[in-house]
């Protein structure tokens, strides 16, 4: 038995999957991992089958019958962790999901995100310091207490911090791989060439505290001989085209959690996506689809509970931003206020606020307007 | 334990749940349930993609539900044994619903 040891091996699935498979054709069998030392073990099999395999991260210790049916079969399981492979007697015609490892990667990277804001603070000093070296080149800093403890002290923020970086990009690059195919690639086609198209463009911001007042512009817009055609990289310009009036129904959708399916159920269903928006935090859709006159009005949510739920989750994860930004600022604001009456600073942070308030605002009102809309049918 | 705290978060059921939780006794994708629901209820239920991409992704999050993928990425869902153990504990109310509603009601009909 041989043994390896791949401590990141976690960050990249796909390349360690593809290394197993590599190692099987070389002759060595996956027999064995250990989740803490980070060792993979092999055995050297005379006739060695060439295998596929897959990692998959689950609560849930049994596999799905269709792929057991398929010929898929476990080799390792640690913890959460399961390696699963397939010999490749017949043509394979399912896979494990990904879905475990993404939840896992992304649980890691808020992780990472916290910890990189907690020690941005931890090290300012360390900055200024270095930056007040580079200005005046003198160095005089005089070490109270034990040099030796506080230089570790130091290090060790430094070294984490730098560890919570790496893993950060190698995550999000990952996630990247493991939850998008082809649907984006449609969406990136479809978002440029479609913009040379338009016929005039408007700007609209801060739509995202009232998603339905943007639902009702676009809709009224194309019932007007106006189509959205484009939107964007950012959601900022909307791009149009003149042709004749339209009922064209759009729907804006906030999701915490997105994946290729989700573009491919909703284009089944018949659903144009016309925006997208897949960052780390904010992830946002809008949709559009075509009826007749008289016809019923297509929805992405039909049922009450579900259209409730929708508008719950836009305004909370407003909120969850918003309240604790404008405490902050309040209290930056009122210290200025107090002690340093520069008119500038009183003015900028004063617009802040104002202009938080106006989104908190915006936000509840939203979150109010769905449910007295939901309550009336 | 953990069926107890899954019965409490699923039954009773909205109709549009159980819809998709019997729906998956075979595997399906997510297109093929609102198209199957749709049949079963000659046209009555219409379920929004929104709505399927939701509760799919709360099934399999309490583990009602596998996941796998077929060779061109596309996701296919099927029933646990646990979400076997709630549905059949929904059909269970359901049928003593329908068969009280014809016992004492039955002449209304």
């Amino acid at each position: 038995m041989i043994g390896f040891f791949r401590p990141f091996w976690s960050y990249n699935i796909l390349a360690m999957e593809s290394w197993l498979k590599t190692m099987s054709e070389q002759g060595f069998q996956l027999a064995d991992f250990n989740s803490r030392t980070r060792r993979f073990y092999f055995v050297k099999a005379f006739h060695s089958q060439p295998s596929m395999y897959r990692i998959s991260y689950a609560k849930q210790n049994v596999l799905p019958p269709a792929l057991i049916k398929d010929g898929w079969q476990k080799v390792v399981h640690k913890g959460k962790w399961h390696i699963l492979q397939h010999e490749q007697s017949n043509e394979i015609a399912t896979y494990p999901e990904r879905e475990g490892v993404i939840r896992r990667n992304k649980r890691l990277m808020y992780l990472f995100t916290t910890l990189l804001i907690y020690f941005s603070f931890a090290l300012l000093p360390l900055v200024f310091m270095f930056m007040l070296f580079i200005a005046t080149g003198e160095f005089n800093v005089s070490i109270v207490g034990n040099p030796f403890a506080v230089i570790i002290g130091m290090m060790v923020p430094v070294l984490l911090s730098v560890y919570a970086c790496y893993s950060l990009v190698k995550l999000n690059k990952a996630n990247k791989q493991l939850l998008f195919g082809k649907e984006k690639g449609i969406y990136k086609w479809r978002r440029k060439s479609y913009k040379k198209q338009a016929n005039f463009s408007r700007g609209k911001l801060a739509w995202k505290y009232a998603p339905d007042r943007l639902e009702a512009w676009l809709e009224n817009m194309a019932l007007a001989g106006n189509e959205l055609i484009a939107v964007s990289r950012f959601g900022a310009r909307f791009y149009f085209r003149r042709t004749k009036p339209k009922h064209i129904r759009y729907c804006v959708d906030y999701q915490n959690h997105l994946d290729d399916a989700y573009f491919d159920l909703h284009r089944q269903a018949g659903w144009t996506l016309l925006y997208s928006q897949t960052g780390f935090l904010d992830k946002w859709s809008i949709w559009a689809k075509v009826y007749e006159q008289g016809e019923a009005v297509p929805q992405l949510y039909y049922d009450e509970g579900h259209k409730l739920k929708h508008a719950r989750r836009v305004t909370m994860t407003h909120l969850a931003f918003l309240i604790p930004a404008i405490l902050v600022y309040v209290y930056i604001f009122r210290d200025f206020a107090l002690y340093n009456g520069d008119t500038f600073k009183l003015l900028v942070f004063g617009i802040i606020i104002i202009q938080f308030t106006a989104f908190f605002i915006q936000s509840s009102l939203y979150y109010k307007r769905m449910k007295k809309k939901v309550e009336r049918y | 334990m953990k069926r107890d705290k899954l019965r409490k978060a699923y039954v009773p059921m909205t109709e549009t749940a159980f819809y998709i939780l019997l729906s998956l006794l075979e595997p399906r994708h997510g297109y093929g349930i609102m198209k199957h629901v749709e049949e079963l209820t000659k046209g009555r239920i219409q379920l929004g993609s929104g709505t399927v991409y939701g509760t799919l992704t709360k099934m399999q999050r309490d583990e009602l539900i596998h996941v796998y993928s077929t060779k061109e990425r596309k996701k296919m869902y099927q029933i646990t044994v646990d979400g076997q153990h709630i549905l059949k504990i929904e059909m269970h109310r359901l049928s003593e619903l329908h068969s009280n509603a014809m016992k004492y009601g039955g002449d209304l009909l």
